[in-house]
């Protein structure tokens, strides 16, 4: 069934249950609101008239206890000297249950049988009395045997018609109703406006997401007041937030990846356009261009290599995991690079601690020392040092590359970890660096739950910090 | 509860015969009423019998009846109103009565017991079409004389001080003598309850073994009550040689008289015509104040 969508969006609105939860409260509330109260006082009014009733019964009762006959003229007699004014009908009958005595102005049954279920009753000796109340009057009879000498003679039947304390209770009834009708009205009002606030901000929160969802990142939830709701919206802007910042992010990689292909793709065609254009080029002039050609491929592969153990590392999988002791990793890294350390006259030193070991990828943890030893380095000044630390610090491996060289620029150490980030561009471009070293290092401490950080040395020159948690390996727990 | 509703139903008879339409005689006529005793703990309302139509199987009604109160009721509410070891031993009908032959343990009945047996009888057998009133005897001595179901009050009639049910008089179809039937009274200020009740005898009975005591157009001019004397002024009264017999009139005349007696302050009625106090109305004197004439009621044989 179809059905249109502005009305199917209402009855499965939030909205909408929370009204009928409530419309289902204040209904149940005014029901009762409107029963219990009459039927209390229903049933007082019931049990006050059933006393008063019993008590002039048994007044009549007694006064007709004579041991003469009871006769029509004798029952009269005697009810002439009680007060039956507030009585709508009072009969008299003999154990037969005829009637002797009945004050009914419409067709008095004197003479005649009373087979009222009351009557019947009394003359067995029962006291009975019934109230009934049917909305506009309380009708109570009671009725009564009379005795004489332990035998029933007779008995007194008594009827009353009330209509004054009936009206009473109608009225508060009417009262009551027209209360809660003003109750209910103003609080379905009430809950419409309450529920409309409420649930328009929540349908503010799915129409942000949606915004946010189409791509406008912009997009930012007001918030207001301080409940679940606020925090929500409050989440919801730091995700979106997050998601504006990774969007940025990847946007500036790809950008910058496809600047850094497209400089040494455009001087390869360069060189080679003009090896094809010249005629007459002389063979050392060639095989310049042709080693630049190699130079630049080479550049090419470094940075293409890069940018797949990036993107390797981002998705995190195809990393075999071992015990690796770093001592060991960062020797062979210092014999890699001694001989350009020689090459730059600086010096390389290192004191490295025994057992410091670690759980992870060997060629990653490779890497790091090996890029953070070769920007020191690369970017250092002759004669200066490069220096490796490796010591353990409680359940961390701790392991310090410093340098004596150039340093990084206050404004630029919050962005050096960010892939294609060049401190000093036209010196990074010279020493063959591409802006993604010190990302990989990132990257590679982050897939290793470790932590890196950077700080200036006092005497110039830089210090990185970088923390591992400790393999505990079994042997070593023994010698401890 | 039962009681409203009996109340309404015949609120509603009253209603519907105002609208001028007469009520359709009764289906079931081949079928008589029995009264039975209910057990005590469905008297909650006010009722000791219970009324229930059984239909005729074309047998003697008056044995169907003798049988039908002896049988133990199929309802659990009801209990035979037939003491233990009371018997009914015979009925025989006599033209508008019954009588009833019990054997000799219905003596030793007393009391509100009594009263119910007899009540229940009563009310069965006159609830046969024809039957007025019922004599019950013991052997040949007679024990109850004349009981007729106008001697019984099944129900408390008064509903409020300015309402009540009571019994209004109406010709028999028969034209032999006066039935009763009940009709709802209100009144008010405004509205006497001799008003009402004269209102109800012209506008006609519900019941079909009942006619209108007056043709069509006759009217009340005034009514009031002084001194125990309630003085009725009709008009539209058609001239006395068209009209009916001398009969006719009497039971015309004391619809009104023993209708209106029944209220406590009425004693004796004075009919006028016109505003004028006549010697006959259609040959039957009206000369002076009517008091209530019992014999009329029932059986043209009471006299």
């Amino acid at each position: 069934m179809k059905r249109l969508p502005g009305v199917s969006t209402f009855t499965n609105s939030v909205q909408l249950k929370f009204a009928v939860t409530f419309l289902v409260l204040i209904a149940g509330l005014m029901v009762m609101l409107n029963s219990y109260p009459t039927i209390v006082s229903r049933d007082l009014v019931f049990a006050s008239k059933q006393t008063s009733l019993q008590n002039q019964a048994g007044v009549m009762s007694s006064a007709l206890s004579t041991p003469d006959e009871l006769t029509s003229d004798t029952v009269l007699e005697v009810m002439g000297l009680l007060d039956l004014r507030s009585l709508t009908r009072v009969v008299v009958t003999d154990e037969n249950a005829r009637i002797l005595y009945d004050t009914a102005q419409l067709d008095p049954g004197v003479g005649r049988y009373a087979l009222f279920s009351e009557i019947s009753r009394a003359l067995k000796g029962k006291i009975v009395c019934y109230s009934v109340y049917d909305g506009k009057a309380f009708m109570t009879s009671e009725a009564m045997p009379i005795r004489n000498g332990g035998l029933t003679v007779g008995a007194v039947y008594l009827y009353e018609y009330d209509a004054a304390q009936a009206e009473l209770i109608t009225n508060i009834q009417t009262n009551l109703r027209n209360i809660t009708l003003i109750l209910g009205i103003i609080s379905i009002i009430l809950m419409f406006i309450f529920s409309r606030a409420l649930t328009l901000r929540i349908t503010e929160l799915a129409r942000a997401t949606k915004i946010v969802s189409e791509g406008n990142y912009e997009y930012r939830i007001k918030i207001s007041g301080s409940d679940e709701l606020s925090d929500l919206g409050s989440e919801f802007n730091n995700l979106t937030q997050r998601l504006k910042d990774t969007e940025e992010l990847r946007r500036r990689f790809v950008s910058d990846a496809s600047h850094e292909l497209k400089t040494p793709l455009a001087s390869i065609r360069l060189l080679s356009d003009s090896i094809v254009n010249s005629e007459n080029m002389d063979i050392v002039t060639m095989r310049e261009f042709v080693t630049d050609i190699g130079n630049e491929a080479e550049r090419l592969q470094r940075t293409t290599e890069k940018l797949l153990s990036l993107s390797k590392m981002d998705s995190g999988i195809g990393f075999m995991r071992e015990k690796i002791d770093l001592k060991h990793v960062a020797e062979k890294t210092l014999h890699l690079l001694s001989p350009l350390a020689k090459e730059n006259r600086l010096t390389l030193s290192a004191e490295l601690q025994r057992g410091c070991c670690i759980y992870g990828n060997e060629d990653l943890i490779y890497r790091i020392i090996f890029n953070l030893a070769e920007n020191g380095i690369k970017y250092n000044m002759p004669g200066g040092q490069v220096k490796i630390l490796l010591f353990r610090e409680e359940k961390s491996v701790v392991l310090v590359v410093e340098d004596t060289g150039i340093g990084i620029p206050e404004e630029d150490v919050p962005h050096i970890f960010s892939r294609f980030y060049r401190v000093d561009k036209a010196r990074s471009s010279d020493a063959g660096g591409s802006g993604l070293g010190l990302s990989i290092v990132y990257d590679a401490v982050m897939l290793h739950n470790g932590s890196i950080c950077f700080e200036k040395r006092e005497n110039g020159g830089s210090r990185f910090i970088v923390k591992f948690p400790a393999y505990l390996c079994s042997d070593e727990e023994k010698t401890v | 509860m039962k009681r409203h509703i009996f109340i309404i139903l015949i609120v509603l008879c009253v209603l519907l015969s105002a609208c001028g339409e007469k009520a359709v005689s009764d289906p079931l006529e081949s079928s008589i009423t029995v009264y039975r005793l209910l057990r005590s703990e469905y008297q909650t309302n006010g009722e000791l019998l219970l009324p229930e139509k059984i239909a005729l199987d074309g047998a003697d009604p008056v044995s169907q009846a003798v049988s039908a109160l002896a049988e133990t009721p199929v309802s659990d509410k009801l209990q035979s109103p037939i003491p233990k070891g009371v018997e009914i031993l015979d009925a025989e009908r006599n033209d508008d009565s019954v009588t009833v032959y019990m054997n000799s343990a219905y003596l030793d009945a007393e009391g509100i017991d009594k009263t119910i047996l007899d009540s229940c009888i009563t009310l069965t057998m006159c609830s046969i079409k024809g039957i007025d009133y019922v004599t019950i005897c013991v052997g040949s001595e007679i024990v109850s004389n004349k009981l007729t179901p106008d001697d019984i009050l099944l129900f408390n009639t008064i509903t409020s001080p300015k309402k009540a049910q009571m019994r209004l008089y109406f010709p028999k179809t028969s034209g032999s003598a006066l039935g009763a039937e009940y009709h709802t009274i209100s009144f008010d200020e405004d509205n006497s309850a001799e008003r009402c009740i004269l209102d109800i005898l012209l506008k006609g009975p519900t019941s079909a073994d009942l006619k209108n005591a007056f043709p069509e157009g006759v009217i009340v001019l005034s009514v009031y009550t002084q001194d125990g004397v309630c003085s009725v002024s009709l008009s539209g009264l058609p001239a006395e040689d068209s009209v009916p017999t001398k009969k006719d009139a009497e039971l015309a005349v004391y619809s009104i008289v023993n209708s209106l007696t029944s209220l406590a302050n009425v004693k004796s009625v004075q009919i006028l015509i016109d505003g004028e106090q006549v010697q006959s109305l259609w040959g039957f004197d009206i000369s002076r104040p009517l008091i209530k004439n019992e014999s009329i009621i029932g059986s043209a044989a009471v006299k």
